[in-house]
């Protein structure tokens, strides 16, 4: 106790003056340490900052990458289902006018009062999306569709020697639908 | 054989003996049959056609396209020794609808569309509703050579230009 008050006394003979009053030599030791510690802890958070920073705005785009991927994919899927749909809707929509052709046509001969009726009109206004059903109900002999077809496409593969002979017909259809990937 | 629904199709074929005759094909039509051709249809607009002859749905037209089978006019449908004989139909527009032909039995044989051939015994069976009326016969000798001429004779436009006031070109 008494040691410690000795190099006390001894201490005080040093003493610092300041705005702030009067320190010893040690306090003044302390506050360089603590200001030190201080400037350590500030650079240490600033590094950590950076380096939060560095990661999050890594982490940040690895994850909207990841989150643009996902979203592509879900709109890929939800595209193919909505073609799928599309074309399903399409399909049954032909079939339900085609079936309503067959039974209303079948037991006539005139070409003309066949590709006049209105059902069969209709599957030519659905257009060029219809041309690969068309094609491939030709395939299946399910009905006179060539007339249709040279309505929606505007164009005849068909020899006039070849009218009326029915597998001749469907084949230089087919081979047009092959030539155009349509089948 | 009998089929519920050709006669909801055909109301009067009920009335007297029919049977069907073949399976259903698209692959001819009655007016191919007519002409006893099975592997093309016959049909001025969209499909075989005789060269040379109107593509026009009218009596006369068809007059023509047979005529190139080496067929001429006659009054009726009465089964008549050395001949044989077709029937055009035609609807209240007097446009023609269907063909029938005459077998040697008397009875007739017709291609009903995309549907079957059937041989029935009138030709008032397929009468009324889609087919209208029979109302042209035409007949050949037997003895003729089946085979197409493949273009009318002189002689049988003379008599159709004068009966139909027909244009058609021999050239």
């Amino acid at each position: 106790m008494e040691g410690s008050l000795r190099r006390l006394s001894l201490g005080e003979s040093k003493v610092e003056r300041s705005t702030e009053g009067i320190s010893t030599v040690k306090e003044g030791w302390l506050q360089i340490a603590e200001q030190k510690k201080a400037k350590q802890a500030r650079e240490a958070l600033e590094y950590a900052r950076g380096l939060s920073e560095t990661i999050e705005a890594k982490v940040k785009m690895v994850i909207e990458a990841r989150a643009r991927q996902i979203a592509e994919q879900l709109l890929a899927i939800h595209r193919k289902q909505w073609e799928a749909t599309q074309a399903k809707s399409l399909e049954l929509r032909f079939q339900s006018l085609a079936d309503q052709w067959r039974k209303d046509t079948a037991h006539l001969s005139s070409v003309t009062k066949q590709v006049m009726h209105p059902s069969y009109q209709r599957i030519i206004g659905l257009g060029p999306a219809v041309l690969p059903i068309l094609l491939q109900e030709l395939r299946k002999e399910s009905g006179y569709w060539f007339w249709a077809l040279n309505a929606i496409t505007g164009e005849d593969p068909i020899r006039p020697e070849d009218l009326g002979d029915v597998p001749r017909m469907t084949e230089a259809w087919l081979n047009w639908g092959k030539q155009r990937r349509l089948i | 054989m009998s089929s519920a629904y050709l006669e909801a199709i055909f109301h009067h074929l009920r009335d007297d003996i029919y049977r069907i005759t073949s399976p259903r094909t698209q692959n001819y039509n009655c007016i191919a049959w007519a002409a006893d051709e099975t592997h093309r249809k016959w049909w001025p607009i969209g499909a075989h056609w005789p060269p040379n002859v109107p593509r026009e749905e009218t009596v006369a037209a068809f007059i023509l396209a047979f005529a190139t089978r080496n067929y001429e006019l006659c009054d009726n449908g009465a089964l008549e020794k050395g001949y044989e004989k077709v029937a055009i139909y035609v609807d209240p527009s007097q446009t023609p609808t269907h063909m029938a032909r005459q077998l040697s039995s008397g009875r007739w044989t017709s291609k009903l569309g995309d549907l079957e051939d059937i041989e029935h015994q009138t030709l008032q069976q397929l009468e009324e509703g889609s087919y209208g009326h029979a109302i042209q016969y035409l007949k050949r000798p037997i003895a003729v050579d089946r085979k197409p001429s493949g273009c009318l004779t002189v002689a049988a436009l003379s008599l159709f230009r004068s009966m139909w006031g027909l244009r058609v070109s021999t050239a």
